[in-house]
This record gives structure tokens, C-alpha cells and sequence, in this order.
């Protein structure tokens, strides 16, 4: 019965989107509640754009059931729609509304992560192809810095179109920043683990970019408590970099950052920005005053 | 030291020696006033420290010194800045969108940014400013389609999610064509019913039009504080239409009609002819003028 009703759901949702008006039939069958879940949309669509249909379903309906059918019609092409972070964040078990509002970090974007995604895989195909020993020292380099980038379009008036607006919600602060944190982090360290594995296999060195990216988001947002986050995101980066070179023997493909012993040293450095973060969570509040501007 | 700042009834925000600096520039250098329910304008040219006094009162940042009273809480404090921001709207100078949200997904976000986290109240108060606004009817069009005066209504919308008692909206009718800003006008008119607004603006119509009390603000000093009544008055006596030119007006123009419409002192044969609100504010901030403002 479903699926003979549902295919003539679909010749009725075919007539529908050629123009053709929906028959007083499958309109009574609508509003008794009895046409197919296939057709629905379809019929929904056609007499949301149609006023003779619209008369005719008038007509056909009690004024209360009328009502009550316009409001659920409305409420369908009213809901908000969801891109796939938000959609993936909900099918995790994420609240509808906490997947919102992380959906709306500007660092989720599909073409910031779709950049992100080809830097990292090239990064990934260079090493794999490079005459180094060691083909993680790459993906260790630019690994980490993709949250930290992230973090700094994430927070910023510069590139958040409603931060005024964020910015004075009850919801604002330390958590909103961990909620968009978290999700960037999230995204970050997926596509440079799927870009991991088309290096050749040389060991635990291959999830190397993991603590540190972790460190250097963690020290990234601690700063923007004070700092403007490009600022912060610069700073951050200019250290790495420093941190590298005075760390690597990039000829022989050798860095104390793939060591145990370098691998704690920055663990040690997590722990203290997010001990930081925590001394400072009240400043998410408000806008640091040393990055105001008149 | 200033005084804590204290609000009496009727006194809905109490703001008492607010001083704010940035780098060698002065902001605020000590402003004081209260306001009460009813439309509020904060008049005063470009630099004047109106943005900077309503992105305080508005918690988006903090003063250097002074106090703040809103609605009996201190906001300059962590439990009074989530209380004050509960019960406050804010339409900021360059509100920003999502450009691709329809008008009803951009409401629905800002309204569980202020924690209406109830699927069901919070469509009912989605569409409630929606229609407020005057949008019910275009909310499902995406916002980069929208007219600049359906924007800042979008932008008015936002602000009032939730009923805030307190609504700071800064310059609300920059850029809005005259028809536009009429519509705007009737909007904020009624929205000044039992809320405190408090309405910046460098458009000497605004107030005239909607205010019940004007602050002149320049140069992050509160250079007037009364009815717009008080303001207008200043200049009586004060404006003359004339064929020429006086050189010793404070502001001398040729009017539509081909005489010269001269504030201050008089040329020759000149007629003297009734204040506006304008000429009232022309007269204040001009230093040689030298007008006596009792506060």
C-alpha cells in the first residue's frame, strides 16, 4: 500500500512542478491527512506558490484544521536549513541549538575548510614525494597552525560579521570560545590525520602535529583574552616557526619536537595555556581593552 | 572618586563619571546623566564619544573609571553584565550579518544567543519581532537580497528579541532614505513605551521627531541634558532671515526661498524668525557662541 501510494505521490509531485494546479482530490486526501509522506512536499510547495490552490484548499478545509495546516506549512519553510557540520554535530547527539551556534563559526565555512583540507594533503603528497628521512617534519610544521588561523577569523570583528551582536549575548564568553574552539580543532585534526596516512608509515612521528596543534590553539585563544586574535594567531605563528627552526636539522629530518622528550615539553605548554585560559576566562566577556579602537 | 552611580525611581540607567581613553585620544572624560523610560537621543558629531558611551552601557566593553546603574544591576560586573545583558537590546552602529540566512534563520540564531533555547517559544518570538519590524511577510527571503532599510530592520528585530526593558540602538536611521526613516521613526516611537531607549544619532530631525530628552555629547563631554524644548530655546531670538549674509553669524546659509538664514548675531534689516532644535544645537557647540547651558 506505502509504495503504490508513495509512486502516486510522485506523478501527483510531477504534475505539481510543471504547473499544473493539484486536484481537488489529492487536496482533500491532503488535508484528511491521508496523501503519501512522498507527495507532501511536493503538494506543500506547489500551493504555498499557488493562490487558486490555496482558494481551493480553503474550501475544502474546516477554518480551524485550515489554520493549524497554513501554520504547519509555515513552520516547515520557516525552518532554518543545515549545512553538514551543523547536521553531523546534531547526529553526535549536539543539541540543535549548540550545533547553531557553532555552525556559525566563521572557520567552519566549507571553503575555509576545503583550503585547509588542500594545504594539508599537499603538505602531505610533497612529504610523501620529498627526499627527506623524516616526511612528518612537514605536516609538523603546518599541521598546528590551521586551528591557530582558525581561532583568528573565529573570534575577531574583522572577519565575524555578527560579533557586536555575539558580543553582548547572555551566551557570550569562555564557553561560546570553547564551543567554536573545539569545533575548529575538531576539523583541523581530522583532516590532518586523513592527511597523515598518505605519508609512508614512519611510526608514532606521523601524529606528532597532533599535541602540538593542540598546544598552539590553546595558547592562540589564551591570547585573544588580551590581544586581538590575528595578533594573537601571528604571534603564535612566529613562535612555531622559531620553536622549529631552533628545534630541527631540517637536512637530516631530525627535530627534538619528535622526541618524547619534545612531545612533553609541549604537553607542559598546553597545560599552562589552558591554565592561563582558565585565569582569564572572564575577559571572553568583553572586548579586551587592548585591542579597542575608537 | 566618583560617587557610585544610583538610580531613583522612574531612573532606569544611571551613569555617573564614565571616562574611557584610547591610547592619547579621550573618549570620555567624565560623562553623568540618568534616563528613564521613553526615547532618549544622545546628539552629537562625529567623535562626539556616542558609540564608545553606548558600547559600555551596552557591556561590550569596559569604562576606565565611573559607575553604571542598569536596571538596579551594576553591569561592570560579572553577575550584573549577564543580568543587564538579559534584559537590554543593542543595535550596534554596523550590525552584521549572515548573508546567507533567510530573515527568520538570523532571528532564530539571535534568539538562541539569548537563551531561548525552547524550539516552540522560540519561533512564537521569532515571528512576534518579525512582525514587529514589519517583516512577517519577506522573513523567508535571504538577507543579501534585502534592501538596506529591511536590513536595519532585521537589525531592529534582533534587538528586541527577548523584550528587552532596555533597547541602545546607535545611529538606527544612518543611510535610510526619508521614506524609510519615517518607518523607522514610527518604530522606535513605539517601541519607546515602557522601555528605556537610548537612541544616538547625528540628525537633528531624529530628535526632534522622537525624543523626549536630549544629551549633547562632544568631545566625550556632556555638553546638554534636557527636553528638546530646552535645546530649540537657546536659539530664540537667536535666528534671522536677512537678503545678505551676517560675517559674525555662527552659521549663516542660503535657504531655498533665497534669503539667508543667520544664527547668532543679526545682519542689517534682518527678520527674526522662529528656533529650530538645529539651530539650537548649531548655537551649543560653537565655541564663540558662548552659550550658558544650565544643566
Amino acid at each position: 500500500m506505502t509504495r503504490a501510494g508513495d509512486h502516486r505521490g510522485d506523478l501527483r509531485v510531477a504534475a505539481a512542478r510543471r504547473g499544473d494546479h493539484v486536484t481537488a482530490e489529492v487536496l482533500r486526501e491532503y488535508v484528511e491527512g491521508h496523501l503519501p509522506a512522498a507527495a507532501l512536499a511536493g503538494v506543500e510547495g506547489h500551493v504555498d506558490g499557488c493562490p487558486e490552490c490555496r482558494e481551493e484548499l480553503a474550501r475544502l478545509s474546516p477554518p480551524a484544521r485550515y489554520e493549524r495546516l497554513w501554520s504547519t506549512i509555515d513552520e516547515i519553510l520557516d525552518e532554518p536549513r543545515r549545512g553538514p557540520a551543523e547536521r553531523a554535530l546534531i547526529w553526535c547527539g549536539v543539541s540543535p541549538e549548540t550545533a547553531r551556534l557553532v555552525a556559525a563559526t566563521p572557520a567552519l565555512r566549507r571553503s575555509w575548510t576545503i583550503a585547509a583540507g588542500l594545504v594539508l594533503f599537499t603538505a602531505a603528497l610533497v612529504a610523501r614525494l620529498s627526499p627527506l628521512d623524516s616526511p612528518s617534519l612537514l605536516l609538523l610544521a603546518i599541521s598546528p597552525m590551521l586551528p591557530v588561523l582558525g581561532v583568528a577569523v573565529s573570534f575577531g570583528r574583522r572577519f565575524d560579521p555578527t560579533y557586536e551582536i555575539t558580543l553582548v549575548a547572555p551566551v557570550h564568553g569562555l564557553r561560546l570560545a570553547l564551543l567554536r574552539t573545539a569545533a575548529v580543532l575538531g576539523v583541523a585534526a581530522g583532516l590532518a590525520a586523513a592527511a597523515s596516512l598518505v605519508l609512508p608509515r614512519s611510526g608514532p612521528a606521523t601524529l606528532a602535529w597532533l599535541l602540538p596543534m593542540l598546544a598552539l590553539t590553546l595558547v592562540t585563544l589564551a591570547m585573544t583574552a588580551r590581544v586581538d586574535p590575528v595578533v594573537a594567531a601571528a604571534v603564535t605563528g612566529v613562535g612555531w616557526l622559531a620553536l622549529l627552526l631552533a628545534t630541527t636539522h631540517f637536512a637530516g629530518g631530525r627535530s627534538l619536537l619528535l622526541t618524547t622528550a619534545g612531545q612533553a615539553v609541549v604537553s607542559v605548554v598546553a597545560v599552562a595555556a589552558a591554565v592561563g585560559l582558565a585565569l582569564a576566562r572572564r575577559r571572553f566577556d568583553q572586548q579586551p581593552t587592548a585591542v579597542l579602537t575608537p | 572618586m566618583s560617587h557610585p552611580a544610583e538610580t531613583t525611581p522612574g531612573q532606569l540607567v544611571a551613569v555617573d563619571g564614565l571616562t574611557l581613553r584610547y591610547r592619547r585620544h579621550t573618549a570620555l572624560a567624565g560623562v553623568s546623566f540618568t534616563a528613564g523610560e521613553g526615547v532618549t537621543g544622545l546628539l552629537g558629531p562625529n567623535g562626539a564619544g556616542k558609540t564608545s558611551l553606548l558600547r559600555i552601557l551596552a557591556t561590550a566593553m569596559p569604562p576606565d573609571s565611573g559607575t553604571v546603574r542598569i536596571l538596579d544591576t551594576d553591569p561592570l560586573t560579572t553577575a550584573g553584565r549577564l543580568a543587564t545583558r538579559r534584559r537590554m537590546g543593542y543595535l550596534p552602529q554596523q550590525p552584521g550579518f549572515f548573508p546567507n540566512f533567510t530573515a527568520y534563520e538570523f532571528i532564530d540564531y539571535v534568539a538562541i544567543l539569548k537563551e531561548i533555547t525552547d524550539r516552540r517559544q522560540r519561533r512564537d518570538e521569532t515571528l512576534r519581532v518579525l512582525a514587529a519590524v514589519g517583516l512577517s511577510d519577506d522573513r523567508g527571503k535571504r538577507i543579501k537580497a534585502l534592501s538596506g532599510g529591511m536590513r536595519q530592520r532585521v537589525a531592529l528585530a534582533a534587538a528586541i528579541v527577548g523584550d528587552p526593558r532596555v533597547l541602545i540602538l546607535d545611529e538606527p536611521t544612518v543611510g535610510l532614505d526619508p521614506e524609510q526613516r519615517l518607518r523607522f521613526r514610527e518604530l522606535i516611537a513605539d517601541l519607546g513605551e515602557g522601555r528605556v531607549v537610548l537612541l544616538s544619532t547625528h540628525q537633528t530631525e531624529d530628535v526632534s521627531a522622537l525624543c523626549h530628552r536630549v544629551i549633547v555629547l562632544d568631545r566625550g563631554v556632556v555638553r546638554f541634558d534636557g527636553p528638546p524644548a530646552r535645546l530649540t530655546a537657546l536659539a530664540e531670538n537667536r535666528v534671522w532671515h536677512s537678503a545678505e549674509r551676517s560675517p559674525q553669524a555662527v552659521a549663516a546659509w542660503r535657504t531655498g526661498v533665497g534669503t539667508v538664514r543667520n544664527i547668532g548675531v543679526p545682519p542689517a534689516a534682518a527678520d527674526l524668525v522662529p528656533a529650530t532644535l538645529e539651530d539650537g544645537y548649531l548655537l551649543l557647540l560653537d565655541p564663540s557662541a558662548a552659550t550658558e547651558v544650565a544643566a
